[in-house]
């Protein structure tokens, strides 16, 4: 996903109120993903009877954010006259790209939709080992 | 006297002229404080603006993440990257710098989209299961602890608008090399093994071949 970020920072004095002061307009592109994180199932999470399965699984989560350094880029940077660049101000963007990044995914029920298709290849993958009747229960939804 | 009289004059004269310089410069002083806090009261301390506009979605946030992480690898790495003129002020030491400490994890595991059902082999309780090889399946930054810990742009020097980004890749860059020094897919490998095996056998299998690649 692609968002914009524009960063400005606080005048310090009347002067920066006037001449201006520091701001930074952010192309960022980035992804989100989300899904069962299989490390956390223990052997107890497991059920077997003859060709049925039940498998308690863990919620899905977020499991991890990133930046797409590759394709984000400044698209635009103002320094007010007799300014010094703030050296802080993109890395600061970033930090609000990413959180907008994954906002975005939490409002667009990323977590609802991991856990569809998770289900969905889970589900294909054990009955693929021959399983007739697969169970998937996530924990804390019984 | 008359001598006298017309230097007590010129002293007289410069004082007087003293105080009305000294008035105007102190006037001159308070009118643009006036300027700057009454005047523009508009302008005080406006809050920062922070304002990111709500994200497109884009095709990759569509894909399945059919990905199964089995190893990380974290580095601290620091990147120095300088901007230098091609011309003459590069012989006067004109030039823009960033050093940047950079925070960031690499992950190696299977890409699971790419195992279909000829890749799984079945019989009574003993099973085969064939894996793709394991990959990278992400380098990120951390971009809370990520930061430019120096800043430097001479006076004639344009600014690189994209000088902080291109240290940022070549972080990333020096966070998936040093992972795969690190043998990250050898590790990865071992894990997948002992993880399917693991799995395989919880569900009642007792005979378990795991083939990784």
């Amino acid at each position: 996903m692609q968002t914009i970020v524009d960063r400005e920072r606080a005048p310090d004095s009347a002067w920066e109120q006037v001449l201006g002061t520091d701001k930074l307009l952010l192309v960022a592109e980035g992804e989100v993903v989300a899904g069962f994180d299989m490390a956390q199932l223990s052997k107890e999470d497991i059920v077997v009877r003859g060709d049925q399965v039940t498998i308690m699984l863990p919620t899905p989560q977020i499991l991890y954010s990133r930046v797409d350094n590759d394709k984000t880029y400044v698209y635009e940077r103002q320094t007010g006259l007799l300014q010094r660049p703030d050296k802080d101000i993109e890395s600061e963007a970033r930090q609000l790209a990413e959180r907008a990044m994954v906002e975005h995914a939490l409002e667009g029920e990323i977590l609802r939709q991991a856990e569809v298709n998770g289900r969905l290849q889970i589900e294909a993958f054990l009955r693929a080992l021959g399983f007739t009747d697969v169970v998937l229960i996530i924990q804390g939804e019984q | 006297m008359n001598e006298e009289s017309r230097e007590n004059k010129m002293r007289k004269d410069t004082l007087i002229l003293g105080i009305i310089i000294s008035t105007v410069v102190v006037v001159a002083s308070l009118a643009s404080c006036i300027v700057g806090y009454v005047l523009f009261p508009f302008m005080d301390r406006p809050v920062p603006t922070p304002s990111p506009y709500a994200p497109v979605p884009t095709l990759q946030d569509i894909q399945r993440a059919a990905e199964l992480a089995t190893v990380k690898y974290s580095l601290i790495t620091e990147i120095g990257d300088e901007n230098v003129p091609d011309d003459l002020r590069k012989e006067f030491g004109i030039k823009e710098e960033i050093l940047l400490i950079a925070y960031g994890e690499a992950a190696a595991g299977f890409d699971l989209s790419k195992v279909s059902e000829e890749d799984m082999w079945v019989d009574g309780t003993r099973v085969q299961l064939h894996l793709p090889p394991p990959e990278i399946l992400y380098v990120r930054l951390d971009n809370d602890r990520t930061h430019v810990v120096h800043y430097e742009k001479s006076w004639l020097m344009d600014h690189d608008l994209n000088l902080e980004s291109r240290a940022r890749q070549q972080a990333e860059d020096a966070i998936r090399t040093a992972a795969l020094e690190s043998d990250i897919l050898e590790r990865a490998n071992e894990y997948g093994e002992l993880f399917f095996s693991n799995w395989l056998y919880s569900m009642g299998f007792t005979e378990v071949q795991v083939i990784v690649g």
